[in-house]
């Protein structure tokens, strides 16, 4: 869905529900979900130590968690983190350094948290410069297109919005345990769904 | 079906059974006002019928000094009720969102204020009624506010402002209404055969209690009056008789009031108005 259809769709719930404010509580919604659940995955190529090294500024994005470090060109590489900093070590367990990188072909995939799922909605300077810039706002796809974490993060929102927007208890209660669900439903999608091992051959 | 005056007149004469009964636009106004506030207490939700739609004209509001879209209402619902506020553009209509604070949708920072795409918002001030934001200067043809607002009244040529299904109520109240006059008139033309019957009484205050026009004070001066007759037997027969017709008067007063109030019991026990 795109952010238009998405926010059509909140304001069928909360009618009260502005697109600013649907853009900042979508926008948390969906980053929590995204720590989670892992919608999306990087691979880094690293060309000195610099790049990988501290995982608090790793590729400019916030990183939830490392996958997977390997040496395309060579043996096992080892990887450890140790104070929010990735050390990597070559097939003898020497630690790789600015030095010693060159000689590798590093390869760094790991899931980050995606926080800004929804562009901010136009101001009205925006609007006045460009009467089409609402328009490209609703048509944009906000995170991910799969509907199914979507709405995911659209039923987190809701819970997050009780209490600041009028909402009857009964409504609240209706879309956590329809959050409850459908997290429960894109975690097994995206966290364990993928791996090979889940898919099983069955014999009749 | 349209309501004239003519209609309450004839109804409120077949109440009392006379003919030639005329009611005054004070008395229908004030009948509707008490009507209206008594169904706002008992079941709000019946006031619906009485809804009119009414397009908001430009104005400034003092709270905010703003100019914004106003109307001025006949009947401030209470603070849990939404009214139907409408922004209207291009015939198709954007329900408006009340709020109690202003300022917190006009500040442009505001999570609650999407800029002239946003949400249109309404609020009371007293008995007013604004909407924000305004319309641009000269786009008053093609944008409008609306709002669906509890209206009554009394329009030209005898035309009543009124739903038929609240005829029943106002041609109670305005019986009521003329028996208390007519209630108080009998009292002093009670008192004045007294004193022609020379009837000894307190008469000093009488006047004055009777000036008052209230059916209450009235009513305890005739149970005076009742009291000291009754002991006279020097009281002429034709005394005793207005007496009687002055009580007689006071318990048809009683007993409409009693079905008027009863009207409203019923109709707070109605989910959505009496039918």
């Amino acid at each position: 869905m795109t952010n238009g259809e998405l926010y059509a769709l909140a304001q069928l719930i909360i009618p009260e529900l502005t697109a600013k404010a649907f853009v900042q509580f979508y926008n948390i919604a969906f980053e929590k979900i995204s720590r989670e659940v892992r919608l999306r995955t990087q691979i880094l190529k690293p060309n000195n130590v610099n790049q990988y090294e501290d995982l608090n500024s790793f590729g400019e994005l916030d990183i939830v968690k490392i996958d997977s470090v390997k040496d395309t060109s060579r043996d096992d590489v080892y990887w450890e983190v140790r104070h929010r900093k990735l050390l990597i070590y070559d097939s003898n367990k020497e630690l790789i350094t600015n030095e010693t990188v060159g000689n590798h072909n590093l390869e760094i995939e790991y899931w980050v948290n995606i926080s800004g799922a929804i562009k901010p909605f136009p101001t009205d300077t925006e609007i006045k410069n460009d009467p089409n810039v609402i328009e490209e706002w609703n048509k944009l796809i906000p995170g991910t297109s799969d509907v199914e974490v979507q709405l995911c993060a659209l039923y987190l929102m809701i819970t997050e919005l009780a209490g600041i927007f009028p909402l009857e208890p009964g409504t609240v209660e209706l879309y956590a345990n329809k959050f409850s669900g459908a997290f429960q439903a894109v975690k097994t999608k995206y966290n364990s769904g993928n791996s090979p091992a889940t898919i099983t051959q069955v014999h009749f | 079906m349209i309501l004239n005056r003519i209609d309450i007149q004839d109804y409120v004469n077949s109440i009392l059974g006379t003919k030639d009964i005329i009611i005054e636009d004070n008395v229908l106004m004030s009948g509707m006002e008490d009507i209206v506030n008594r169904i706002g207490i008992v079941n709000p939700k019946a006031l619906k019928v009485l809804e009119t739609p009414v397009i908001l004209t430009r104005s400034s509001s003092s709270a905010t000094g703003v100019s914004s879209f106003s109307t001025m209402l006949q009947y401030v619902p209470a603070d849990n009720e939404e009214i139907k506020v409408y922004y209207v553009r291009s015939k198709i209509p954007k329900l408006a969102i009340r709020v109690d604070n202003p300022e917190q949708i006009m500040n442009p920072y505001s999570l609650l204020n999407d800029g002239s795409y946003g949400k249109c918002y309404y609020w009371l001030e007293g008995k007013n009624l604004f909407a924000y934001p305004p319309i641009p200067e000269g786009a008053e043809d093609t944008e409008r506010y609306c709002a669906e607002i509890v209206k009554y009244g009394i329009e030209g040529g005898g035309k009543l402002l009124w739903h038929d299904r609240y005829k029943y109520p106002l041609a109670l109240y305005c019986s009521i209404f003329e028996l208390n006059k007519v209630f108080n008139a009998y009292v002093s033309l009670l008192v004045n055969k007294m004193i022609t019957d020379k009837i000894p009484y307190d008469y000093s205050n009488v006047e004055k209690r009777l000036n008052k026009d209230d059916v209450e004070l009235a009513s305890a001066e005739l149970q005076k009056i009742q009291t000291i007759i009754s002991e006279q037997a020097t009281a002429s027969d034709k005394l005793r008789v207005t007496m009687e017709n002055v009580v007689n008067i006071l318990q048809r007063i009683r007993n409409l009031r009693q079905e008027y109030y009863d009207w409203f019991g019923v109709l707070s026990q109605a989910p959505g108005g009496v039918q």
